[in-house]
């Protein structure tokens, strides 16, 4: 399976309605808002409607949104060994 | 005479262009970074597609990502845009079609691409024939 990592690197203020519309179809929220999509002719399409304000990654796997929070986590410098 | 009433030749004389005629080096700079990411995006839509098909076809992710042929994309949507005479790269494209674009009441033909309306987040590459 392949997916494009796609990232609303820039806001749709401005954009017209139908563009906006675009990326809210996508997923696409707020500014650096994160989806995964299945590569398809379809999403390859929006993602060409929107290409000024996105930045596309192509990835093996789709990551959930716990995982891409684990990701940005910083190293403790620590491990818990025992809880009290 | 201070303040918002400070004479300037804003203020002094009627009609004055706000906007330089020409844009500025970092102003250059911006939209050049802004061409390139355009273009990424767009090399990565192609290579999601050709990774799928490779895939389709039994190769490995590693494999068809890393492949050094690209399979062109049959969607009708990115045609125009896979073409490089309709939508160059910011590798190709000249000095006057990356900062300037046509304009039918300009003088020469040409504006500053600093004029378009919302010229930050559109994408003008092409000029009409002859032009």
């Amino acid at each position: 399976m392949v997916f494009y990592k796609i990232t609303l690197s820039r806001s749709t203020i401005g954009l017209p309605q139908a563009t906006k519309n675009i990326a809210s179809s996508l997923g696409l929220g707020k500014t650096g808002s994160v989806v995964y999509r299945k590569v398809s002719p379809s999403i390859a399409g929006s993602i060409a409607k929107i290409k000024e304000v996105v930045s596309v990654e192509v990835t093996e796997q789709a990551l959930s949104p716990e995982q891409q929070r684990e990701l940005r986590k910083s190293n403790p410098g620590f491990t818990v060994e025992k809880r009290i | 005479m201070f303040g918002p009433f400070k004479p300037s030749n804003t203020l002094l004389g009627g009609l004055l262009w706000k906007i330089p005629a020409t844009m500025s080096r970092p102003q250059k700079q911006r939209q050049r970074h802004r061409l390139q990411n355009v273009d990424d995006v767009l090399q990565k839509v192609r290579l999601g597609l050709h990774t799928a098909r490779s895939m389709a076809k039994g190769a490995s992710f590693e494999t068809a990502v890393n492949s050094s042929k690209i399979l062109k994309p049959r969607i009708k949507q990115l045609r125009v845009l896979n073409k490089n005479s309709l939508f160059p790269p910011e590798k190709q494209m000249s000095y006057r079609d990356k900062y300037t674009y046509f304009n039918k009441q300009a003088k020469q033909y040409r504006k500053g691409m600093h004029m378009l309306p919302k010229w930050t987040k559109v994408s003008q590459r092409r000029n009409p024939r002859f032009f």
